[in-house]
């Protein structure tokens, strides 16, 4: 390595001397202090940096590159020339420079990996049929249409297009059928051809930020796909079946909002684990889960027309289920009674009282159902005897259950503002309590309730204003 | 990196940091800000009792690139017309969550005392809703020594306690009147007198708080150490950006935004405490 330095100094020593640094086993150069006499006949992988530009004939000054980036060279307004003389290129990066094309030569280089990202003028790329395993092209705004040939057919493993202004893709999907990660997220996407969901070894597709119609994915789709983000499709009204996903762990729809239909069979989705659906327009939605016998945690938040969970039938599995921010009126039985349940969060909803299986819940750790007209706790029958946090700011309670002094377990009582009639002094009583959390609001009536508790609570229990 | 510098010169270590102003403690008057709930104008007067570091200028691409090795890969809220890549135009299109990790890697890389614990879960260039989740769990040290996101209180302070918001615009800030719907070179606009630069436009600047009625007209050290269950994923950003009015420019303004938010009028600032006065 030190030999190659040394021959690099020779090379360029009468003149302007090139300015050059060593990372590893990568040398990375000064674009701008390029020039023809200059030689790197060692160096495998080159790094070219700097806000300059160069056009001068690489193959001479890098003849043995495998791998070559250029890596935020803003100068660089055009590739420098015979790209594709360079004998041994494996790997070629084009990132964060101000090209308006790829020239044609491009398209000739055999190429295990070809990434062209964060060119933000860059207008069009040639057809690449020789990139071998990995095509990267993306962040690169005034690219709206990806060439018609993307890599070698039949061994090409991942296409990352994200976040162009790409309107489709015209290349032969079902071609590509060595192709395990695609994503097209982040482009003007109206629709996708239902072959992409039949790619047999696909393991990822990343469709988000689009504004897709429908979803690709039906009966006769195969594939390998484990987690699908439905995120940020402003068009998507519906989603009809949940067939061609058999294999999915992780579900995840958020920012869909004009979204107001989902399946009601869910047993396609017989692996899930994890399921998010938040941001959309439903106003029902069903919940008849108890075939996804792996499925934890149901997070279904922010909805503001959701009214109704129907068919609620939740699998033993299931421990955390977060339901804040919708409009839900009720808690259903399949969930205040819910064996297993750790964690249920219920805030911001239109509770008005609890049913009184929840109340009884000796297993729930967790219960948060702050920012809810509640007015009641069960009255004397709160008697959750695990609960470790519960939180009824925001609430209409008048007056707190003294059974709530007696919860063996409870260590945080979130309390914020509601508005009691007199300071819950009861709370003193508590064994196990640790803090008392009250919102820091600065009128008299606020600062009253503060007074007298702090008058009675003991040491152990701390008074924290949020 | 190794550099080498006899025949060919080396490449200069080209990671110049951002040169940064010092706040020193003491008890400024800063306002008038609208009070609690009521729309009461009035300034507080805040004590600090340590001095701070803020960059004089916003983060550039540049300088974000140097810590992160790329610019953010995530979704981003763009105006409609893309302009050159420059490395001098501020950071932009990050996350509160990439400013976060951020100027953890930065302490980390100078030896000093990272300010924020972080989730596990939480990287760079995580999508907004997973960033949303994640920030409520972050905490703050106000007192470490490493580089953090500015508290309202020190951006408002750096940004002279409005006492002289009648200045210039057109000779200190990008904004609708000037910018051609673009961010510009950051340092490219007059200082303010403290030497700091684009308080207003050019970007909007992530601040450590969610928006909350503010209730003291005394503190001391105001800051969150930590955001609880329910406050919500919000964040201030402050200053405004190259597409405000004048109007947008006011120091007072307290606009903000979900943590995970990326825009290219969003960009970042970072503070970092320097002493206290007990040492």
């Amino acid at each position: 390595m030190f030999l190659s330095v040394i021959q690099g100094f020779l090379a360029c020593s009468a003149q302007e001397p090139v300015s050059f640094s060593i990372e590893k086993d990568t040398v990375v150069v000064d674009i701008a202090t390029l020039r023809e006499d200059a030689s790197f006949p060692d160096w495998k992988t080159v790094r070219l940096v700097g806000e300059g530009s160069s056009n001068v004939h690489l193959p001479t000054i890098f003849p043995n590159v495998e791998t070559l980036s250029f890596h935020y060279t803003t100068g660089t307004r055009h590739l420098p020339k015979a790209l594709d003389q360079l004998p041994f290129l494996s790997n070629l990066s084009i990132e964060g420079t101000n090209i308006t094309d790829i020239p044609l030569s491009v398209s000739k280089i055999r190429l295990k990996r070809l990434e062209i990202a964060h060119n933000p003028l860059l207008e069009s790329i040639p057809p690449l049929p020789y990139v071998q395993n990995e095509l990267a092209i993306h962040h690169n705004r005034s690219l709206s249409a990806l060439p018609d040939t993307l890599g070698a057919p039949k061994s090409i493993t991942k296409w990352d297009f994200a976040h162009n202004n790409v309107r489709r893709i015209s290349a032969p999907i079902q071609e590509y059928n060595s192709l395990r990660h695609v994503s097209v997220a982040g482009n003007q996407i109206l629709q996708l051809p239902s072959e992409i969901a039949s790619l047999p070894r696909l393991e990822s597709l990343e469709l988000q930020d689009n504004p897709l119609l429908s979803l690709p994915f039906d009966e006769e789709s195969n594939n390998r796909i484990m987690q699908l983000k439905v995120h940020n499709l402003p068009n998507l009204v519906r989603i009809s079946n949940w067939e061609g996903l058999s294999n999915i762990r992780s579900l995840s729809i958020h920012n869909c909002r004009r979204l107001r239909s989902l399946p009601t069979d869910w047993r396609p989705l017989k692996l899930l684990k994890k399921i998010r659906i938040t941001d959309t327009n439903l106003s029902v939605l069903s919940l008849k889960l108890e075939a996804l016998r792996n499925l934890e945690s149901l997070a279904v938040r922010s909805n503001p027309n959701l009214t109704e969970l129907s068919d609620v039938s939740l699998p033993d599995a299931m421990q955390n289920l977060l339901l804040n921010r919708n409009a839900l009126r009720d808690i259903p039985l399949a969930v205040s009674e819910h064996p297993n349940l750790r964690i249920l969060r219920m805030d911001e909803n239109q509770l008005r009282t609890l049913p009184s299986g929840l109340c009884q819940n000796d297993r729930l750790l967790e219960l948060s159902l702050g920012n809810n007209p509640l007015y009641d706790l069960c009255g004397e029958q709160f008697q959750m005897s695990s609960l470790y946090f519960l939180n009824i700011q925001g609430t209409q309670l008048r007056t707190l259950p003294q059974s709530l002094a007696l919860l063996p377990n409870l260590e945080i009582l979130s309390i914020g503002s509601i508005p009691f009639r007199k300071a819950p002094l009861h709370l003193a009583n508590s064994k196990s309590l640790r803090v008392i959390r009250i919102l820091g609001t600065a009128d008299e009536y606020s600062e009253r309730i503060k007074k007298d508790l702090k008058a009675v609570l003991p040491p152990t229990i701390r008074l924290e204003e949020i | 990196m190794i550099f080498f510098g006899l025949a060919c010169t080396a490449l200069e270590n080209s990671d110049v940091r951002t040169a940064a102003v010092e706040i020193k403690a003491g008890t400024y008057s800063v306002g008038p800000y609208v009070l609690g709930t009521r729309s009461q104008r009035s300034n507080r007067e805040i004590t600090l009792s340590y001095s701070y570091l803020i960059q004089a200028t916003e983060l550039s691409k540049g300088d974000y690139i140097r810590t992160t090795g790329g610019l953010p890969e995530e979704r981003c809220v763009r105006s409609p017309d893309p302009s050159p890549l420059s490395l001098q135009d501020p950071i932009s299109c990050i996350s509160w969550c990439d400013a976060i990790l951020l100027a953890n890697v930065r302490s980390r890389e100078e030896n000093l005392a990272p300010a924020y614990q972080i989730p596990s879960g939480m990287s760079f260039s995580m999508s907004e809703i997973d960033c949303n989740e994640n920030a409520q769990f972050v905490t703050l040290d106000l007192y470490a020594s490493g580089w953090r996101l500015p508290t309202e209180a020190e951006w408002d302070i750096a940004a002279l306690g409005w006492k002289k918001e009648a200045q210039d615009l057109e000779k200190v800030a990008w904004f609708d009147q000037n910018a051609e719907n673009i961010p510009h070179a950051v340092r490219s606009k007059a200082a303010n007198p403290q030497g700091v630069y684009d308080m207003q436009g050019n970007v909007s600047e992530w601040i450590w708080e969610e928006y909350g009625p503010l209730i003291q007209k005394r503190v001391k050290d105001p800051h969150r150490k930590e955001f609880h269950l329910l406050n919500g994923y919000a964040r201030l950003i402050k200053g405004g950006n190259f597409t405000s009015s004048a109007k947008g420019l006011s120091l007072s303004a307290r606009p903000q935004a979900s943590a995970g938010m990326r825009s290219d009028k969003i960009g970042v600032r970072l503070v970092r405490t320097i002493r206290t006065v007990e040492e």
